[in-house]
């Protein structure tokens, strides 16, 4: 992942010395949150400071680390809990969640090494962004926070046979947890789905609840009737909305990259969507 | 005429409008009620232009009996007209606003008829929106000069924000391309929404229990830039003013887009003075935002703002005894005005800085990019900037600079650089020769003011002898 690369490349000669004041160990676990935090809690209570922590799915050996398996506890997962949100309050809280949302690659390493780095410095730790640990944890959650401002604007619904309105996005960091909240309370009574299709997360709104539901497949029905009118109707706006004489592609991509443009409406004319019942592509 | 091609002309018809803001107020849901707002506001989408779309921004109607000669919907231009049914536009709007496409609605109007004619429709609109269909989302609507005050009262009851649109900067110009407004029929609408604004907020600090709020997301107009001849400094002042005395949002400054063939405005091939609305923009908001007084950034022996260098990175120059400042040490007040960094960043400088002595790389992990910066500051004592010191050398290296930032922001590679023979020569010529033929109209109306109001001394006269 290039993000990944940069919050890496960012580490300057003294950064890299550090490593070496990590113990030669990878914590692998099982993907969590609650693993994560189980993983944070084993390396205080083993008196280790691993170099990396790692799900188990991404693993991969090295001769120069030792891989330690550590398993999910409920317990430890929320003693740690309860001590970040009682030291450091719940905003700072949300902002470790958003960050273990991130596609990032190095993103468990770096919660890890930032909590660490909190617990050492206290308070003064969030605020010092010119640490290595603060500034590698805020490459790594800003830019989630960054994507779920741009799924509330370039997110479009569509409405279903049977009322439900439907969405498909593709974000680079896995934001449905994040949006349900927004969309829910701005759309409060009309039922909705938010398909994630890269990380294949489906929010679900039924008018009391949100539900997340973690799917591979996802079995649509029709589009309503009148629904390709809608979608005529937005673009006929966009395309009449624009001043001819002061074209600007490149400023437009800069506010609304293309990676975006498949699940936008009025940027692919070909509806997204096609009839009928189909098995979501990954 | 159905929907779709309505909404083709009226969009069309609306474009012109620069403003598209949603921001300025906090609504949380309510029950039975669909939308809400955010205080920062979100753009749905981007148009070929680049410019965000956050509201569906169309005109009511774009018939009107007013011949401005800047506007493209002026009674005198063949051009289709439609209308919205109040009816029509508030159902589109919900469809719109439910399928995420929009934040809310943008409205104004042609004058149809009269100016309460057109208010009253846009009132109707709204009214069905909020009443009607429950719409909880944030609405913009235009107030009509000439317009009654209870209308206006009415509509503000309704909306989040509203504007009028000043579009001339100078009475001459208004009275030159504008016959059928005056400055009076602009500023007394928008005197009106400010004290009604000022008058809810006291209402309500005085009771709890009153819930209706008055145009909460304030008000706003906009300038047309290069219409007519006035320089960057009048127009500065004028929405400084304009800032002070309406308490208004935004001003917001729009390039002129040729669109209408008349021998009073700059010919149809001239190019959009994109550049000097850019910098217009700028210099607002370092007024707004950074501190900033309008005589710093331009006086009456200056008028013009360096189109090929920003106003603040000028001003700068201009007092590079200021400079460099010590990051670690100098007040927040200071940092604002350092080029290239922002708000956000000399926060982030000031909250960073209590914890550690700030070093060089200690910026690039803060995520501040010192391309601009490097120029005016020293970090923890040391100057990283190419060297000499000096105004001429730091002024190129920022241009060299710009031209490849700026490229982007201002439309591509269509601008001559600095010292090429170019297309804005031309443009310039018939922007020129407008000027001249708009000061040989106003000198004829001056020299034939004295036999109107002969003219017109008599026709009243003659009235009131009829009337005794």
């Amino acid at each position: 992942m290039s993000r990944g690369n940069t919050a890496m490349a960012r580490k300057s000669s003294k950064d890299i010395l550090r490593e070496f004041c990590y113990d030669p160990l990878i914590y692998s676990y099982d993907g969590s949150l609650e693993g994560l935090f189980s993983a944070i809690f084993e390396s205080y209570s083993r008196h280790e400071n691993p170099a990396e922590v790692c799900p188990a799915a991404n693993l991969q050996t090295s001769l120069l680390y030792q891989v330690v398996d550590v398993e999910t506890n409920m317990d430890y997962a929320v003693r740690v809990r309860d001590k970040l949100l009682s030291c450091f309050g719940e905003q700072e809280y949300e902002r470790i969640k958003m960050a273990y949302l991130s596609d990032d690659p190095v993103k468990d390493t770096v919660i890890c090494h930032y909590v660490r780095h909190l617990m050492r410095a206290g308070k003064a730790g969030m605020y010092d962004a010119a640490h290595p640990d603060t500034a590698a944890f805020a490459m790594v959650w800003r830019p989630v926070f960054n994507e779920r401002h741009r799924m509330l604007q370039f997110l479009r619904f569509s409405l279903m046979e049977g009322g439900v309105y439907f969405a498909r996005i593709n974000p680079n960091a896995n934001v449905v947890p994040l949006i349900m909240e927004h969309f829910k309370n701005r759309f409060n009574d009309q039922p909705f789905l938010i398909y994630d299709e890269v990380h294949h997360i489906a929010g679900l709104y039924d008018l009391h609840d949100v539900q997340l539901i973690s799917t591979d497949e996802i079995n649509l029905p029709d589009l309503a009737d009148a629904e390709r009118e809608w979608r005529e109707m937005w673009r006929t706006f966009y395309d009449a909305i624009c001043n001819q004489q002061r074209l600007n592609p490149a400023l437009r991509r800069s506010f609304m990259p293309k990676r975006l443009w498949g699940n936008l409406t009025e940027l692919n004319r070909v509806d997204p969507v096609p009839l009928g019942t189909q098995q979501a592509t990954s | 005429m159905d929907t779709i091609e309505k909404l083709a002309i009226l969009t069309d018809a609306a474009k012109f409008d620069v403003a598209c803001t949603s921001s300025g107020v906090d609504r949380d849901a309510q029950l039975g009620r669909l939308g809400t707002t955010t205080c920062a506001g979100i753009c749905h989408s981007f148009a070929a232009d680049g410019r965000c779309i956050t509201l569906l921004k169309v005109l009511q109607t774009n018939v009107c009996v007013y011949d401005c000669s800047y506007c493209v919907n002026r009674r005198s231009n063949d051009i289709p007209r439609a209308a919205f049914q109040p009816r029509e536009l508030a159902e589109l709007t919900m469809g719109f606003y439910r399928r995420n496409y929009i934040e809310g609605l943008f409205v104004s109007s042609g004058v149809i008829g009269s100016p309460d004619r057109s208010m009253e429709l846009m009132l109707e609109t709204v009214r069905i929106l909020r009443d009607e269909l429950g719409f909880n989302g944030y609405i913009h609507a235009k107030a009509i000069p000439g317009a009654s005050p209870e209308l206006i009262t009415c509509m503000g009851l309704l909306v989040d924000r509203m504007s009028v649109n000043v579009e001339l900067p100078s009475q001459r110009s208004l009275d030159l391309l504008a016959p059928d407004k005056s400055p009076y029929s602009v500023l007394e609408p928008m005197g009106l929404i400010a004290q009604g604004i000022q008058c809810n907020q006291q209402e309500r600090a005085l009771s709890r229990r009153l819930r209706e709020r008055f145009a909460p997301a304030g008000q706003s107009t906009q300038l047309i830039v290069g219409a007519s001849p006035e320089d960057d400094y009048q127009i500065l002042s004028l929405s400084a003013a304009l800032y002070r005395r309406f308490e208004l949002k935004r001003v917001f400054y729009s390039a002129y887009l040729p669109v209408n063939d008349d021998p009073l405005l700059p010919d149809k091939g001239c190019l959009a003075p994109l550049d000097r609305e850019h910098r217009l923009y700028q210099a607002d908001w370092l007024t707004r935002f950074y501190g900033f007084e309008v005589e710093e950034l331009i006086s009456p022996q200056d008028p013009w703002l360096d189109t090929l260098l920003d106003p603040k990175a000028g001003w700068a120059l201009a007092h590079l005894d200021q400079f460099p400042v010590e990051i670690n040490r100098a007040p927040y007040e200071m940092l604002l005005r350092v080029p290239g960094l922002g708000v956000t960043g000399a926060k982030r400088i000031c909250q960073a800085r209590r914890q550690r002595t700030l070093r060089p790389e200690s910026l690039r992990k803060l995520g501040l990019s010192l391309k601009r910066m490097q120029y005016f500051i020293t970090c923890d004592g040391s100057y990283k900037a190419p060297l000499p010191f000096d105004g001429e050398f730091i002024r190129k290296q920022l241009q060299k600079e710009g031209s490849k930032a700026n490229k982007a922001a201002r439309g591509g590679g269509k601008r001559p650089l600095d010292g090429q023979l170019s297309l804005i020569d031309s443009g310039d010529e018939g922007r020129q020769r407008a000027f001249a033929a708009q000061e040989a109209r106003l000198q004829r109306l001056e020299a034939a003011r004295p036999r109107l109001e002969a003219a017109r001394s008599q026709l009243e006269a003659a009235r009131r002898s009829e009337a005794s």
